[in-house]
């Protein structure tokens, strides 16, 4: 028990003293390689956590902080997709798709259940439902096109119950209640008609659970009424579908009331014939009583909407299904409105489906007439006229059209037979209707068309440009070709074909449009080659007279469209005409795409230096960082962060560290104002280091020494500048460690000198979405900060002390909570460090890094003032018990406890025990039995330090601690 | 609450001459019921009347508008007096459809003013206390027709201005020019089949409005010293709505609407007939019609 600073006898105080032989072995700490981090369960997938353990063979400590920090902040995703069993809770969502608010639809009017007996087997995968078409339809026919067309009662809307204003409600009402044939109203907005229909369905479904039949057929005629009128043209589309839609519903509640009581149940088996009878009788009343309606469409459409009660009454004279259909494609002749004739058309199909789906050939039939209307129109004064009442352009006119034209198409070409399609294509062969062409080729089977593509192609040219655009007939034509199968032989030759006429396009929108669609084609079909001519040719194009700026929407899909095909960034970097039209993108499309250029970037899965895709990145990843400002969402800037990380990533010069640190400064300078991106710069020089430590085998050369300090300047200067602070401030330690090891002392130093200045700048509280202290995470930065502090070599000049003494201010200044005992047990950490600064030697070391050891030890001076500041320390820490034990909040009390304690515990481990701290410790022993509640871990833990002061049996003065404390108690 | 019913057995309720007419007389009481008989009568009438205007003009052969009985029956489905007791008693009756020596049963018809009607009335007498319980019921009576002729003749027509008969109000120079052809599958149709035919627009040099094909009935009644004939539309249907397209065949297509049209008849004192017009309306409002006389027929 000597003491190796004797006190003199001078001194009027007795001095704590430190302990200087405390039992430590020196210890060096060795790392060795491993393949995955210790506190990963997962073996890491990604390239760049391997690549970070590869360098590890010096300091476990700095790797493992490293690489936590580099899974935390880089991709602190990583983890948990690779996980399988990580449990999306959306995906649920999708699996049942139970809707609750088609349950009460359900429930309401049995709409859906309805619709489900209807479904006939007869259509496979590859026919379109009514119900797939029936949205598009809605969204793109509409005379409003600022606000959606929503409806109750179709699964594309969304609300579940609709408030129909009263007035309007009357008026339908009163309405339905006038015999009037004529009701001439004002001419009505588009939510006025929306509303009215649903009125119509909601009455309807109301009539039929009041068993009101005659009611409920006449709001069926009332609802077909309404297709009358085309006056919003161009709603009128979306209003067939609605219409329908509550005739459909009309229709399936007369089908199934009839088809339920033919049913025969055990009940009325005896009378089963009669009951059949009346069945029938009903349904033969349903035809007498609309076959008596005044107005041809609404007779019409009703009749066709029980098409399939005719099942029940075959036998009678006038029923054969296809007499009936027949019967009826031709009374739509009378029909005098090309446009309603149409729709009516599409909705015979539509109907006849459920009656007798194989029958096909009153279809070729309509499409005859539409043909025939088409051509009477042309010629006649109707199309002008009509054009000009309804002030639409003919395209916008033509393409009114489209959905009915489809859905018959559709219908004939399903599972038909060869002929049939070559007698619809005589019908385009009579006519050159390109309306007609253009709906062909979209609806017959892709195959077929890829087999004839040569003769489709003929039928383009032929076409007249009246009715379609013919640009519109080619994209349609090569989303086919995508689709299917072309042969082999014939695929270039079909692009060529196609392309000696596109190309010659004037309108420029015209030909982006079609090349929009065959990028898919080349891309497809054709290699990487061809490809780079046809961006040639687009090229071409659009960069005279800067047409590029007004087709970006095309060009951006374009783009797209290349990056889903071609994976490999390289691969397309070395196409001579993509890069180039990649430059022609300006404002909102290039910040798309520079973000999806990225997207592909860090996509592929190859590691790569080449200087073209590097400058690529840049470019691009400049553009979006200059696109995003402080206005803009947080998330998007997050993801932006993450998408320039992993492209980073995919960054990497092998050995040449030097071009890898030019590349991070070009980084920096780029992304400038991206938090994250600069740390994972910061961590990529820190890389360098290592691996460059490895390079030279621990071993610095002049050379590496210069760049190792190229490098820690460049991490000086970057840390910085990131805004959170504490990113910054674990940026600090990592990189002044990291700076030790190789030996940067000087620069170490530095970097620990602005760590401890922004230690103040911490917030001692965050306010992000909930109130958080900040307190844990101070302590424990602090207490790693003063463990590296333990190596740290002292300041040549400055003197040992600089750097612990200016820690000791800041935390003395530092605002901590009030209450707080966080600057009471970071002291009690610096007790630790000057005992282990008052050791021989140190508990570890850095290889060729002299520490405070090697340096002071012997120096007396550097003892006293070790001994000071532990004195002062010491007082500091019951200053500071002495201004918390008043306290009278029960948390406070209980940390007070604590500190005393733990500072019991202290003075036991790297004090000498002499009088001092022997009565000091027993002073704080009664202090904290005082407060210590009587169960709780405090006591626990004051019960045990008791007996370990007793275990401590070789120091005389313990054993006079221990028993002055158990006598006093 | 004792309620009388009459059921019979077809449940459409229509029946041939010569058929069997079979069904059942239903009581449903509450409570045990005496009576002193149930009685049915049948009767077949023909009911004639004349229209406001034409009702002083032919009082001279009033006579001849008495109404026309074509059958009348009395059954008696009980034996006298007797007691049902509570709940659904059923009293079966059958009786055969067969005119009055004299007369002919003709097709059960709802006119303005030729009605022909069949019922059966069941009465339930029940003493002097309570009151007697009677029931109505219509049934229906479809007279075959025999002289059919075997190929049904197609009519074909055409209509051009100078075709037009009976201007009204102007000239014939100012009607517009226009050539409408087409044809009727047969102008003698069956009466459960519907009214065919086609028609196509050649030429027209206005805008047509609408195509509508009107079923008129034809009632005449009295002799032949004087007779008023009467013209009512049953049934108006378009056939076309808006301009038409030229030369695009179009369907003429009418179902005879059930409760109104019977066979063509032809009694002593009446006559049912029926005609359709094909009314063409022009945009400026005038109207070409074109009338067809047909015969209903039933196979």
């Amino acid at each position: 028990m000597s003491s190796p600073t004797p006190s003199t006898p001078q001194q009027q105080q007795p001095q704590y003293l430190l302990n200087p032989k405390k039992n430590f072995k020196s210890k060096t700490l060795s790392g060795r390689e491993v393949d995955r981090h210790p506190l990963n369960t997962i073996t890491p997938k990604d390239e760049k956590t391997k690549q970070s353990s590869l360098t590890s063979n010096t300091s476990v400590k700095t790797e493992q902080e490293k690489e936590q920090e580099y899974n935390s902040s880089i991709n602190p995703l990583s983890d948990t997709n690779n996980n399988n069993a990580f449990f999306d809770p959306l995906s649920k969502e999708n699996e049942k798709k139970h809707d609750p608010l088609s349950d009460t639809i359900a429930s309401m009017g049995g709409l859906k259940l309805i619709k489900e007996n209807h479904l006939t087997n007869y259509v496979d995968e590859n026919f379109m439902p009514w119900d797939t078409l029936k949205p598009s339809i809605l969204q793109q026919y509409t005379s409003d096109e600022s606000t959606p067309i929503q409806v109750s009662f179709m699964s594309t809307g969304i609300s579940g119950k609709v408030k129909i204003p009263i007035n309007r409600l009357n008026k339908i009402l009163e309405e339905l209640e006038q015999e009037k044939e004529e009701t001439k109203s004002a001419q009505l907005s588009q939510p006025d008609i929306i509303m009215d229909l649903e009125t119509l369905h909601s009455e309807l479904l109301k009539a039929w659970n009041a068993e009101e039949r005659v009611r409920s057929l006449k709001i069926a005629i009332q609802t077909a009424k309404l297709l009358t009128d085309t006056s919003l043209i161009k709603f009128y589309p979306s209003k067939f579908v609605i219409a329908t839609e509550i005739l459909d519903t009309f229709g399936n509640l007369v089908y199934d009331r009839i088809k339920k009581r033919l049913q025969t149940t055990k009940d009325n088996k005896n009378n089963e014939h009669l009951l059949k009878e009346q069945a029938k009788e009903t349904c033969r009343n349903w035809f007498y009583k609309i076959a008596s309606i005044r107005e041809l469409l609404p007779r019409l459409f009703v009749e066709i909407s029980i098409l399939k009660c005719y099942e029940f009454i075959q036998g009678d004279s006038n029923t054969e299904p296809k007499i009936v259909i027949n019967r009826i494609s031709e009374m739509i002749r009378g029909i005098g409105n090309p446009l309603v004739a149409n729709y009516i058309r599409a909705y015979l199909t539509r109907r006849s489906f459920d009656l007798c789906p194989e029958y096909k050939k009153f279809i070729i039939q309509l499409l005859k007439d539409f043909v025939f209307t088409q051509k009477s129109m042309e010629n006649s004064k109707y199309l002008e006229n009509t054009l000009q009442m309804y002030r639409i352009t003919l395209t916008d006119y033509m393409g009114l059209y489209s959905p009915s034209l489809e859905w018959l198409l559709q219908c004939l070409a399903h599972k038909t037979t060869p002929e049939t399609l070559e007698e619809v294509l005589s019908l385009f062969r009579e006519s050159k209707n390109s309306l007609l062409l253009n709906h062909i080729i979209s609806s017959f089977p892709p195959d077929y068309i890829c087999s004839n593509s040569t003769m489709f192609s003929n039928f383009i040219k032929d076409a007249d440009s009246l009715s379609y655009p013919k640009y519109q007939l080619y994209s349609t034509f090569g989303v086919n070709l995508v689709l299917g199968h072309p042969p082999k032989t014939q695929i270039l030759s079909i692009l060529n074909e196609v392309w000696k006429v596109v190309t010659n396009f004037e309108n420029i929108k015209d030909y982006i449009s079609v090349a929009e669609v065959f990028i898919e084609y080349v891309l497809t079909h054709c290699s990487i080659k061809e490809t780079d001519i046809f961006l040639k040719d687009i090229l071409r194009h659009i960069i005279p007279d800067k047409g590029y700026e007004s087709i970006q929407s095309h060009l951006q899909s374009i783009v797209l469209k290349i990056f889903t095909h071609i994976s490999d960034f390289s691969v397309l970097v070395s196409l001579p005409n993509f890069l180039p039209l990649l430059d022609l993108f300006n404002g909102e499309s290039q910040k798309q795409i520079s973000r999806s250029t990225l997207e592909a970037l860090s996509s592929s899965n190859t590691i790569t230096s080449d200087p073209i895709l590097i400058n690529t990145f840049l470019t691009y990843g400049k553009a979006l960082h200059d696109s995003l400002n402080s206005l803009s969402f947080q998330d998007e800037v997050r993801q932006v962060t993450n998408l320039v990380i992993n492209c980073i990533n995919k960054i990497d010069f092998g050995r040449d560290v030097e071009k890898q640190l030019n590349f991070y400064v070009e980084c920096r300078q780029t992304f400038i104002n991206f938090d994250g991106v600069k740390n994972r710069l910061v961590y990529g020089v820190i890389e360098i280091c290592e691996k460059t430590l490895a390079l030279v085998k621990g071993k610095h050369t002049p050379k590496t020494t210069s760049f190792i300090r190229a490098c820690v300047a460049y991490c000086f200067i970057t840390i910085p500048s990131i805004d959170d602070i504490f990113l910054k401030m674990n940026l600090y330690l990592v990189a002044s460690s990291v700076a030790l090891q190789n030996q940067a002392l000087s620069q170490a130093d530095a970097l620990l000198k602005a760590a401890i200045t922004f230690i103040q700048e911490i917030p001692p509280i965050l306010e992000f979405k909930q109130v958080k202290s900040t307190e844990d995470w101070t302590i424990s930065y602090i207490s790693s900060f003063i463990s590296l502090l333990v190596v740290a070599p002292g300041h040549p000049e400055n003197g040992p002390f600089y750097l612990v003494k200016a820690l000791h201010k800041v935390i003395k200044e530092y605002t901590w909570e009030s209450g707080s005992t966080a600057k009471a047990k970071i002291f009690i950490q610096l007790l630790a460090l000057c005992s282990s600064w008052s050791q021989q030697q140190l508990p570890y070391h850095i290889d060729k890094v002299e520490s405070n050891d090697q340096l002071f030890t012997e120096d007396p001076e550097f003892t006293t003032e070790l001994t000071e500041l532990y004195n002062s320390l010491i007082k500091e820490i019951l200053s500071e018990l002495n201004n918390l034990k008043d306290e009278p909040d029960n948390l406070t009390q209980k940390k007070v406890c604590n500190i005393c304690i733990d500072l019991i515990n202290m003075l036991l481990n790297v004090g000498e025990l002499n009088s001092k701290t022997a009565s000091l410790i027993f002073n704080l022993y009664n202090m904290a039995k005082k407060i210590v509640p009587p169960t709780s871990g405090e006591s626990v833990y004051l019960k045990n330090t008791l007996s370990y002061i007793g275990s401590l049996a070789d120091s005389k003065m313990c054993q006079d601690i221990y028993n002055k404390i158990n006598s006093s108690s | 609450m004792n309620v009388l019913d009459i059921k019979l057995k077809k449940i459409d309720k229509i029946y041939k001459p010569g058929n069997l007419v079979s069904g059942n007389v239903v009581i449903n009481s509450k409570d045990d019921m005496s009576h002193s008989g149930v009685t049915l009568i049948v009767e077949g009438i023909v009911q004639l009347q004349l229209s406001s205007k034409s009702v002083g003009l032919f009082e001279a052969f009033y006579n001849s508008l008495k109404p026309i009985t074509l059958m009348h029956y009395t059954i008696n489905v009980t034996n006298g007096g007797g007691k049902f007791l509570a709940g659904v008693t059923e009293l079966p009756f059958e009786f055969k459809l067969e005119p009055l020596p004299g007369q002919q049963l003709y097709d059960t018809y709802h006119g303005v003013f030729v009605n022909i009607q069949y019922s059966i009335r069941c009465e339930v007498k029940r003493g002097i206390l309570s009151k007697d319980l009677s029931k109505n019921i219509e049934f229906i009576v479809e007279v075959p027709v025999s002289n059919v002729q075997k190929t049904p003749e197609e009519v074909h027509f055409k209509i051009t201005p100078d075709s037009l008969v009976n201007f009204k109000k102007i000239s014939k120079s100012e009607v517009p020019n226009f050539r409408i052809s087409g044809k009727l599958s047969t102008a003698v149709c069956n009466i459960n089949e519907a009214f065919q035919g086609d028609l196509v627009i050649e030429q027209a040099d206005t805008v047509i409005k609408s195509i509508e094909l009107q079923l008129v009935r034809v009632e005449t009644c009295g002799c032949a010293d004087g007779y008023a004939r009467e013209l009512t539309e049953i049934q108006n249907i378009q056939v076309a709505d808006g301009d038409l397209w030229r030369n695009f065949k179009i369907p003429l297509y009418m179902i005879f609407p059930r409760l109104f049209t019977c066979v063509s008849t032809a009694g002593k004192t009446f006559k049912i007939e029926f005609e359709v017009n094909l009314v063409i309306m022009l945009e400026d409002g005038h109207l070409i019609t074109e009338n067809f006389p047909i015969k209903l027929i039933r196979n």
